[in-house]
C-alpha cells in the first residue's frame, strides 16, 4: 500500500456525475482522458459507471429514475401494442392485439414501469397469472395472460372496457342515490367473489372501477397492487411511501396500509367504504391531495371521518339527500371504514346485503347493537377499567356539587361543576352506538374522552387536569401506556398553567407518571418525576391541602426507591447523581410529616 | 423530564450533546413500534421503516404536545436509529436462525433482496472513507428524506445531495456485489 496515493473521492465523485452526463460512447473517451496516467482513478470511475448502470437498482429512491417504457408498435409476448390509452406512475397501458391470430378480440396490455430483475419476481408473476387468470366474474375484468419481457417489465392482458370511472359517469349522468347504491352493490358482490378466491385487490378506487355505456360495472386490476409491489425490495425498500408516492391511492388507503403493515380483505372492504362514501356525497371523506406525509397518516389512522349526511348538510345541497344518508347509510360508510380491521364488515358481501337491506326498508345491520348489549360487552370485557372510570367520574362530580352546595361558594365553582357534567354528557351520549359504528370498548370512551376534554374544558385548566388525570389512570390500567402518559404530562401542564402545583392530584399524577417512565425502563425521568411528585405533596402538606393518608408519598417513595435502584444498577456504584435531588425532595417531605405529628 | 423539542431545538443549532441525547429516545419509540407490528404481521407482509419513521414522529411529536418545529432534524435523528433498529432485528433472526434452526416460527422478516447486515457493513465501509456520503444513504434510505430534507440536515446544498447520493448508490451496489 506504500506509494499509492489514496484517491481523492471528491474527484471520484465529479469525474463519475460529469461521465453520467454524458452519451455513453463520449464518456469513455472523455473519461480516458481526463484520468490519463491515473488507472487507479480510472478503473475506480468505470466499477461505480458499471455499477449504476447495473439493471433493477435496489437501492433507488423512488422518483430518482426514468423508466422508458416501451413504444407503440412493440410486441410483448403473443401481443403488438398499438396507442398508449393511459399512463400513469407505475404503469402504462396500451390498446392492443394478438400477433397469432388466435383470436381477434382486441385488448389493454398494462406494462408495469419498473423492472423485475430477479428471477422471484417473474414466477411470482407467473403464479398471480394463474390465479388471476382463473377469476370469471360478470362485474371483474378477466385477465387473459401475464409475463415479463426480456428487459425485466411485467405486463398483463386484459379485455379492453370502454369504460368511464364510476364517479365521473355517476356525475355526468346524474345518477340517483338508489342508482348509484345497486352499481355499488355489483362491486360488492365482485370483491366479494374475488376474496373467496384469495384475491385481494388491494387498490380499489374511482380509477379502477369502470362503467360501460350500457350501466355495466367492471372491476379492474385485481391482484395488480401486489405484482408492482412484488418488484421492490420489501422491507427495506427506501422511499416505499417515503413522499406519499407509494402504491396505493392515499386517500382509499386504509389505517393499515398506510402504515405499510397486512393487507387483508378487510383493507378493501375499508376502500369500499371510502368508495360508498365519494358515491353517495360526491366528495372524498379525508382530503389527501398536497399535504405532507405524516399529515396523511394522521388523518387516516386517527381522525374520524365526518359521517356521510353531516357533509351533505350545507346550503346549497337538496335537504333530501341529507335526509336520505342520515342514519343508516351514515352507520353503513363508517362501519365500513372502521380504523379497526375487526370492527368492519366481516366480508363485502356483509356490505353489499346491508345496502340491500337499506333500499328495501328493513333494518341495517351497521346500526345494530343495543345499547344493553354493548353495555354488557363492555362490562365483560374491561370490567375493571369500566367499573373504575365510572366511579373515577363519579367521585368527581360528587365532589364538585358538594363543594358547591356546602360552601355556596364561588360562582366559578358551580360553572366547573356544570362544565364537567356537561363534558361526560357528551362524553357517553357520543359513545351512543346508534351515532357511530360497531360496539362500544372502554378505550373508545377514553379517546372521545381525551379528545373532548381539549376543546370543552378549555377555560378551565384545573378541572381538565383533573379530568385528565382520571383519564390517564384509566388508559394506565388499559395498558395503553402512551396515552396515559401523554394526559398525565398534559395535566401536569395544566396544574403548571393553573398555578394550582399544590392541587392534591398533582402527586399522584406525578407517581403514575414515574411509574410508567420506570416501567419503560427510563430511570432518569422515573428519578426527576418521582422526586417533583415528592416536592408536590411536600408542597401540599404545607399549605394544609387534603392529604389525608399518609401512604401516598410512601407508596411514591417505594416507587422511587425501586427506580434508582434499577438506575444504580446500570451506573458504577455510589456515582448515581439522581440521588442528591431525590434525597432533597424526600427530607422536605418528612420534615413535614413530623410537622403535622406534632 | 425529557423535553424532545427543546432537545431538537437545540441540535438543530448545532449542540452536538442535543444529538446524543436524542438517539435513544427515538431509537427507543421506533423499536417499540416496530416490535408491536412485528408482533401483529402474519406471514409475508414487511414493515416499511419509512412508514415507521413518520408513525413515530407523529407519537413523539403528539407526546409533546406541540408541533416540532425541526422537522427534518427528527428525521435525520429517526434515519439513524431506523438503521439501528433493523440491523439488531437482522442480527437476532440470524442468531435465531442458527440457535434453533427446527423453529419455524411465523415471524415475519426485513427480507431484503441484499440483507440489511450487508448493507450496514457496507455503509460503515463506505462512511469510513466518506463520511458525510454515507449520512446521506441513511438520511434518504432509513430516514425516506427527500434530497431538500436531507440537505436541509446537513446544512448543504440539494445540488451536493443529490450528487453524493448518485456516487454512494453506486459505489455500495459495487460494495454488495453483483446483483445477479
Amino acid at each position: 500500500m506504500t506509494g499509492v496515493p489514496p484517491l481523492d473521492w471528491d474527484e471520484v465523485e465529479r469525474l463519475f456525475t460529469t461521465a453520467l452526463a454524458l452519451p455513453d460512447a463520449e464518456a469513455r473517451a472523455w473519461l480516458a482522458a481526463a484520468c490519463a496516467g491515473r488507472p487507479l482513478l480510472h478503473a475506480e470511475v468505470e466499477a461505480l459507471l458499471a455499477a449504476h448502470a447495473r439493471p433493477g437498482l435496489q437501492l433507488e429512491h423512488a422518483g430518482t429514475t426514468v423508466v422508458r417504457p416501451p413504444a407503440p408498435g412493440s410486441v410483448l409476448g403473443n401481443y403488438r401494442l398499438g396507442d398508449l390509452i393511459g399512463a400513469g406512475g407505475m404503469a402504462s397501458v396500451y390498446r392492443g392485439e394478438r400477433i397469432d391470430g388466435a383470436f381477434a378480440q382486441p385488448v389493454a396490455v398494462k406494462v408495469i414501469a419498473r423492472p423485475m430483475t430477479d428471477a422471484v419476481a417473474a414466477r411470482r408473476v407467473r403464479a398471480e397469472r394463474e390465479i388471476l387468470a382463473a377469476l370469471r366474474h360478470p362485474h371483474i375484468v378477466s385477465l387473459l395472460d401475464a409475463g415479463v419481457t426480456g428487459s425485466g417489465h411485467a405486463y398483463l392482458v386484459m379485455e379492453l372496457i370502454d369504460g368511464t370511472p364510476i364517479t365521473t359517469f355517476c356525475r355526468d349522468r346524474r345518477l340517483p342515490l338508489a342508482g348509484r347504491l345497486d352499481l355499488f352493490r355489483s362491486i360488492c358482490s365482485a370483491v366479494h367473489y374475488a376474496h373467496r378466491h384469495g384475491v385481494v385487490h388491494r387498490d380499489l378506487k374511482p380509477e379502477n372501477i369502470l362503467v360501460t355505456v350500457d350501466g355495466t360495472v367492471k372491476v379492474l386490476d385485481f391482484g395488480i397492487a401486489k405484482l408492482v409491489e412484488a418488484r421492490k425490495a420489501p422491507g427495506v425498500d427506501l422511499g416505499v411511501t417515503a413522499e406519499g408516492t407509494g402504491p396505493f391511492t392515499p386517500t382509499y388507503a386504509s389505517p393499515e396500509q398506510v402504515r405499510g403493515i397486512a393487507l387483508t380483505t378487510s383493507s378493501d372492504i375499508y376502500a369500499l367504504g371510502v368508495l360508498l362514501y365519494e358515491l353517495v356525497v360526491g366528495a372524498r371523506p379525508y382530503e389527501t391531495q398536497g399535504k405532507p406525509y405524516d399529515e396523511v397518516v394522521r388523518l387516516v389512522t386517527q381522525v374520524d371521518p365526518p359521517r356521510p349526511s353531516a357533509r351533505t348538510a350545507g346550503p346549497g345541497v337538496p335537504y333530501a339527500l341529507h335526509r336520505a344518508l342520515a342514519g343508516d347509510l351514515d352507520a353503513i360508510v363508517l362501519r365500513a371504514m372502521a380504523k379497526e380491521p375487526e370492527r368492519r364488515y366481516p366480508s363485502a358481501d356483509d356490505l353489499g346485503a346491508d345496502v340491500r337491506r337499506h333500499l328495501a326498508g328493513t333494518p341495517v345491520v351497521a346500526r345494530e347493537p343495543s345499547v344493553g348489549y354493548l353495555a354488557r360487552r363492555l362490562l365483560a370485557r374491561h370490567k375493571l377499567a369500566a367499573i373504575s372510570l365510572a366511579f373515577g367520574l363519579v367521585a368527581l362530580v360528587v365532589g364538585l356539587v358538594a363543594t358547591t352546595w356546602q360552601a355556596r361558594v364561588a360562582r366559578q365553582e358551580r360553572d366547573r361543576a356544570q362544565a364537567v357534567s356537561r363534558f361526560l354528557g357528551n362524553v357517553f351520549r357520543s359513545a351512543n352506538p346508534t351515532a357511530t359504528t360497531g360496539p362500544v370498548t372502554v378505550r373508545d370512551l377514553l379517546d372521545q374522552g381525551a379528545a373532548a376534554l381539549e376543546k370543552e374544558l378549555a377555560g378551565d385548566p384545573a378541572a381538565q387536569a383533573a379530568l385528565m388525570f382520571v383519564i390517564a389512570e384509566s388508559y394506565d390500567r388499559l395498558a395503553v401506556e402512551d396515552r396515559a402518559a401523554a394526559l398525565l404530562d398534559r395535566a401536569v401542564r395544566s396544574w403548571d398553567a393553573a398555578g394550582d402545583t399544590h392541587h392534591r392530584d398533582m402527586h399522584r399524577a406525578l407517581r403514575l407518571r414515574g411509574r410508567i417512565y420506570r416501567r419503560g425502563g427510563e430511570f432518569t425521568s422515573a428519578i426527576a418525576t418521582l422526586a417533583r411528585a415528592l416536592h408536590s405533596c411536600h408542597r401540599a402538606r404545607r399549605r394544609g391541602g387534603a392529604t389525608g393518608r399518609r401512604g401516598g408519598p410512601r407508596r411514591t417513595c417505594v416507587v422511587a426507591g425501586a427506580a434508582l435502584g434499577a438506575h444504580d444498577g446500570r451506573s458504577p456504584a455510589g456515582t448515581n447523581p439522581l440521588r442528591r435531588p431525590l434525597r432533597g425532595a424526600a427530607a422536605g417531605l418528612a420534615l413535614s410529616l413530623s410537622d403535622e405529628r406534632e | 423530564m425529557v423535553d424532545l423539542s427543546l432537545l431538537l431545538d437545540r441540535w438543530s443549532r448545532g449542540d452536538r450533546e442535543a444529538f446524543e441525547a436524542l438517539i435513544p429516545l427515538v431509537y427507543d419509540e421506533l423499536r417499540r413500534l416496530a416490535d408491536l407490528y412485528l408482533r401483529n404481521e402474519r406471514d409475508g407482509h414487511t414493515l416499511q421503516p419509512t412508514a415507521l419513521v413518520h408513525e413515530a414522529y407523529l407519537r413523539l411529536s403528539e407526546t409533546n404536545g406541540q408541533r416540532i418545529e425541526t422537522r427534518s432534524h427528527f428525521f435525520g435523528a429517526a434515519a439513524m436509529a431506523m438503521r439501528r433498529v433493523l440491523v439488531d432485528h437482522a442480527r437476532k433472526r440470524r442468531a435465531a436462525k442458527r440457535e434453533a434452526p427446527l423453529v419455524t416460527s411465523a415471524e415475519p422478516a426485513f427480507e431484503t433482496p441484499f440483507d440489511v447486515l450487508a448493507l450496514n457493513d457496507a455503509l460503515d465501509r463506505l462512511a469510513a472513507i466518506s463520511p458525510e456520503r454515507a449520512r446521506v444513504v441513511e438520511l434518504r434510505y432509513f430516514g425516506g428524506l427527500s434530497i431538500e430534507e436531507a440537505a436541509k440536515v446537513l446544512r448543504t446544498s440539494p445540488t451536493t445531495v443529490k450528487r453524493h447520493w448518485t456516487f454512494a448508490r453506486a459505489w455500495l451496489l459495487r460494495a454488495l456485489g453483483p446483483a445477479a
